[in-house]
C-alpha cells in the first residue's frame, strides 16, 4: 500500500537519521507503512517511549497548524493504527513552506551537518532534494521506487541509533537543536509575536500552571483596562509606528524576564500592539477550523439559532483560544462601556475589531480579494447604525469601497446606475478604455452619444448576498421596495458572560462547503467537547445542553442551506 | 468642447486614523460638523463645485480610511488624483510623523507623472482644541522642503480656515490638472500598429 504524504513526517526526530528522513518527508516524500513499522522497528522500548513522547507533543501543535488545510483529514485515510500517531498531514501552503522547514533544520547546523558527512541513510543521496520543491518531488518518485527508501531505512544498524541517539541525549545543547527543529518551539523561544496561543500557553504554563490565557497578551489587557478606557479614540487611533516598533522589541526581549515596565506606555500605543498580536497569530483568533463559520452565522435567519450556532463555535474553538476571547470580549465590552468617553461605540469598535479577528488563512498573501472580503466584513459590521433607506452599492471595477445610497420611494436601479455613472466618468473611462486612456485622463470620452449608450445599457446594480447569490437588476427596479423586502443590514449581537460580540454581514459565496463542514464539526466535536465545557463554564454548559436538544433543528436548518 | 471647460478636479484627503479627514470634507461640502466619531471604511467621495480663476470647477473629494488595516485598501483610486491632501492633528503630534509615509504611499501608489511637482496640500486639524501646533515650524520645513506643498491649520469643527485650504487645494489640481491636459494633447498616442493589430485581429 503507497501512500502519498502530503505533508511532514514530523514525529521522529529524536534519532539523527530519522531526523533526515523527516527531512525528506517534509519536502513530500513518499511513505509506505512498511517503512514506517521500519523506522520503529529498529528502537528500544525506551527509545519507542521517548520518540511517542514527542510524537504526542508535535502532534497537538501541528494538527492545529494544519487544520486549515485539512480538507482531508489525513484520519480519514489512513486506518486506525500504530503508524497513524506518526503521521500528519501539511498541505504545500501551510505557514511551514519548504523554505522555513529548512531553515528551521538548519537552525541545528553542527547536527545536520553530521549526518550529512555520515552519508548512511540513504544510499541514493543524491536523489534526495532538501529544497522542498513540488517538482523535484514528482520527478523523485518517479525515477526511484520507494522501495529503496525502505532499503536505505533498513540498512541503517541499531548501532547508528544508538550511537546517534546516545549523542542527542547526552548533550544538552543538541537536545535543544531537536527543540527548534519544530517552527513553533523555534520561534517560542525568540519572541512573543507570531507565535501561536497554545505554543505561548504552555510555555507560560510551565511558570504558571493554572493560567488560561498566555501572560504577554493578559498583561497587555490589564493595562489597556487599568489606564486607556477613558482614552479617546482607544484602539481607533494609531500609535506611533516607531514607538511600538520600539515597545514591542522591548516586550519581546524583557517580558519573560520580568523586567518589562509598562510605565509611560501611550495607551494607543499598547493598543496598536495588542491588535498586531492578534493580527499575527499562526492560528487565528477564531482558528482557522472555524472563522469561516464564525463568519457565516450572521446569515442564519432565526435569531435564536444564531445564537446557538455561535454558543456551539465558542464551545468548539479551543480553549487557550475561548479563554483569550474571553477575555478580549469582556475588555472590548469595558471599552464600550465608556464610550461617552472614549468615544468607542460597538460599531465603531466592531469595526476595527474586524479585520483583527477575521484574517483569513492566506492573509499574509495579502492577495486583494482577501482584502475586499476584510472591507466587506468590516462593512457589515458598521451597517448597524445606517438610517432607514440607506443602502451601500459597491463598485467593484471602480473603487474597493461602498457608497451610501439614500433610497426614496421612487428610486430606481437605473438611476442609481446613472449616478454612478455620472460620478465616475474618468474611473468608468478607465474601465471602458483600459489601458490606452491613461494619459487622456479628463478628455471626454462620454462626449460621444455612442459610448454614453454603451455604458448605460451594460452597466447593472447586482442585489448581492441573503440566499439569492446574485441577481442582476432591472434599471426599472424600485429600490425601495426591494430593500423593504430584504434588508441585507443584520447587525448580529451575542452575549456571552455580558460580554457584547458583534458580527460582520458576509456574502454567502461558499455557503454550501462551509455549512457541510459545520455541519461535519457538530456531528463529530461536540459531545468530545461535552466534559471541557461543563468543566469551565456553567453558563455555557447550560447552553450547551440546550443546544443538544436542539440538535434536530440545527441540521434540519443546515439541511435547507444545503439544499439550495 | 463644452466639458471640457469644467474641470473635473480629483482630490484625496489621506492621513492617520482619528485626525478629522471625514469630518474636513464634511465641513467644506456640507458645511456640517457632526460630534459623530465614527471610523471611515474604504472610501467616500462628495463633490462640490468650486470657482477657481473665474472657472467653474468640480471638485470630487475623496475621503480615505485611515485605519491601519484600511489604509492599503485606498490606493486603488489614488490614481488619477489632481491634488493630495495630508491632514495631521495638531492635538497629536505623531500624526504629523506619518506625513511624511502617507505622501510617499500617495507617490508610489498614485504614480504621477512628475512625483516632485505634484501638488500636496498639508492640513493641521482641529485648531479648535489647541489653537496652534506644536508641530507649526517642523509643518512648515516639512512642507518646504517638499517643493509644491501648501500647509494649513483649520478646524473642521468651527470651520476656521477650511475654505481657505480647499481654495488652494482646487487652484493646485486646477493648475495640475491643466498641465496634465498640456502634456496630454498637444501629441496624442498614436498606435498605428496596434490599429494594424486590431484589423487583423477583426479579420479572423
Amino acid at each position: 500500500m503507497r501512500e502519498k504524504l502530503t505533508g511532514s513526517f514530523d514525529k521522529t526526530q529524536v534519532t539523527g537519521e530519522v531526523t533526515l528522513l523527516l527531512h525528506n518527508f517534509t519536502d513530500g516524500k513518499e511513505l509506505t507503512d512498511d517503512e514506517a513499522h521500519a523506522l520503529t522497528d529498529t528502537l528500544t522500548l525506551h527509545q519507542a517511549a521517548v520518540v511517542k513522547r514527542r510524537i504526542d507533543s508535535l502532534n497537538s501543535t501541528l494538527r492545529k497548524k494544519q487544520k486549515q488545510n485539512a480538507k482531508t483529514d489525513v484520519r480519514d485515510i489512513f486506518p486506525a493504527g500504530p503508524i497513524q500517531q506518526q503521521q500528519s498531514p501539511r498541505s504545500p501552503d501551510s505557514p511551514l513552506t519548504g523554505d522555513h522547514i529548512n531553515n528551521g533544520f538548519y537552525s541545528g547546523p553542527q547536527r545536520s551537518s553530521k549526518i550529512r558527512d555520515k552519508g548512511v541513510v540513504f544510499p541514493k543521496k543524491g536523489g534526495y532534494s532538501m529544497s522542498g520543491k513540488r517538482s523535484e518531488v514528482v520527478q523523485d518518485t518517479s525515477d526511484s521506487d520507494n522501495s529503496s527508501i525502505n532499503q536505505g531505512l533498513t540498512s541503517i544498524s541499531d548501532e547508528d541509533i544508538l550511537c546517534e541517539f546516545k549523542e542527542v541525549e547526552d548533550s544538552s545543547s543538541h537536545f535543544k537543536d531537536l527543540k527548534n527543529f519544530t517552527l513553533v518551539h523555534d520561534k517560542l523561544e525568540n519572541g512573543l509575536f507570531g507565535v501561536p496561543l497554545q505554543s505561548l500557553l504552555e510555555h507560560d504554563q510551565r511558570v504558571k500552571p493554572d493560567i488560561e490565557v498566555p501572560m504577554v497578551f493578559v498583561d497587555i489587557i490589564n493595562f489597556l483596562e487599568k489606564y486607556c478606557l477613558t482614552s479617546e479614540g482607544l484602539l481607533r487611533v494609531p500609535g506611533s509606528a516607531t514607538r511600538v516598533k520600539q515597545l514591542r522589541s522591548e516586550l519581546e526581549e524583557k517580558f519573560y524576564s520580568g523586567t518589562f515596565s509598562w510605565v509611560d506606555v501611550v495607551p494607543n500605543d499598547a493598543a496598536a500592539l495588542m491588535k498586531q498580536f492578534l493580527r499575527e497569530l499562526p492560528i487565528p483568533l477564531l482558528t482557522h477550523d472555524y472563522i469561516e463559520a464564525f463568519a457565516q452565522v450572521e446569515n442564519i435567519q432565526d435569531k435564536k439559532l444564531q445564537l446557538q450556532a455561535l454558543n456551539l463555535l465558542v464551545i468548539l474553538l479551543p480553549d487557550v483560544h475561548r479563554a483569550t476571547l474571553k477575555l478580549l470580549l469582556s475588555f472590548l465590552n469595558k471599552v464600550v462601556n465608556h464610550s461617552d468617553i472614549n468615544r468607542m461605540g460597538l460599531s465603531n469598535i466592531a469595526m476595527i475589531m474586524a479585520p483583527n479577528l477575521f484574517l483569513s488563512p492566506s492573509n499574509r498573501s495579502k492577495s486583494k480579494g482577501i482584502k475586499d472580503i476584510e472591507i466587506t466584513m468590516a462593512a457589515g459590521t458598521s451597517n448597524g447604525d445606517f438610517q432607514e433607506g440607506v443602502i451601500r452599492i459597491q463598485a467593484p471595477n471602480l473603487t474597493k469601497s461602498c457608497t451610501a445610497v439614500q433610497l426614496d420611494e421612487f428610486t430606481t436601479a437605473g438611476q442609481i446606475v446613472d449616478r454612478f455613472r455620472n460620478n465616475y466618468v474618468s474611473e468608468t473611462r478607465m474601465k471602458t478604455f483600459p489601458s490606452r486612456e491613461k494619459l487622456h485622463e479628463h478628455s471626454s470620452v462620454f462626449n460621444d452619444p455612442a459610448k454614453v449608450n454603451f455604458a448605460q445599457e451594460n452597466t447593472h446594480l447586482y442585489e448581492v448576498g441573503g440566499n439569492i447569490g446574485e441577481r442582476c437588476l432591472d434599471h426599472k427596479t424600485r429600490m425601495m421596495s426591494l430593500y423593504r423586502g430584504n434588508k441585507c443590514f443584520r447587525i448580529f449581537v451575542y452575549i456571552l458572560d455580558c460580554v457584547v460580540f458583534m458580527f460582520h454581514k458576509k456574502f454567502i459565496h461558499n455557503l454550501r462547503i462551509i455549512l457541510d463542514l459545520c455541519l461535519h464539526f457538530i456531528m463529530k466535536k461536540v459531545t468530545f467537547q461535552y466534559e471541557k465545557v461543563t468543566f469551565q463554564y456553567e453558563k455555557v454548559t447550560f447552553q450547551y445542553e440546550k443546544l443538544h436538544v436542539n440538535m434536530k433543528s440545527y441540521i434540519s436548518l443546515w439541511k435547507s442551506y444545503i439544499s439550495l | 468642447m463644452e466639458t471640457r471647460k469644467r474641470a473635473f478636479l480629483k482630490v484625496i484627503i489621506l492621513g492617520d486614523s482619528g485626525v478629522g479627514k471625514t469630518s474636513l470634507m464634511n465641513q467644506y461640502v456640507n458645511r456640517r460638523f457632526s460630534n459623530e466619531y465614527k471610523a471611515t471604511i474604504g472610501a467616500d467621495f462628495l463633490t462640490r463645485d468650486v470657482t477657481v480663476d473665474n472657472k467653474l470647477v468640480t471638485l470630487q473629494i475623496w475621503d480615505t480610511a485611515g485605519q491601519e488595516r484600511f489604509a492599503s485598501l485606498g490606493v486603488a483610486f489614488y490614481r488619477g488624483a489632481d491634488c493630495c491632501v495630508l491632514v495631521y492633528d495638531v492635538t497629536a503630534p505623531n500624526t504629523m510623523d506619518s506625513l511624511d509615509a502617507w505622501r510617499n504611499e500617495f507617490l508610489e501608489q498614485a504614480d504621477p507623472l512628475h512625483h516632485d511637482e505634484f501638488p500636496f496640500v498639508v492640513i493641521g486639524n482641529k485648531t479648535d482644541i489647541q489653537a496652534k501646533s506644536e508641530k507649526n515650524s517642523v509643518t512648515q520645513s516639512w512642507c518646504s522642503g517638499k517643493g509644491n506643498v501648501s500647509y494649513f491649520e483649520t478646524s473642521a469643527k468651527n470651520g476656521s480656515r477650511v475654505e481657505e485650504a480647499f481654495q488652494t487645494v482646487a487652484q493646485k489640481a486646477l493648475e495640475q490638472d491643466t498641465e496634465l491636459t498640456k502634456e496630454a494633447y498637444p501629441s496624442p498616442i498614436q498606435l498605428p500598429q496596434d490599429n494594424n493589430k486590431s484589423h487583423e485581429g477583426c479579420s479572423c
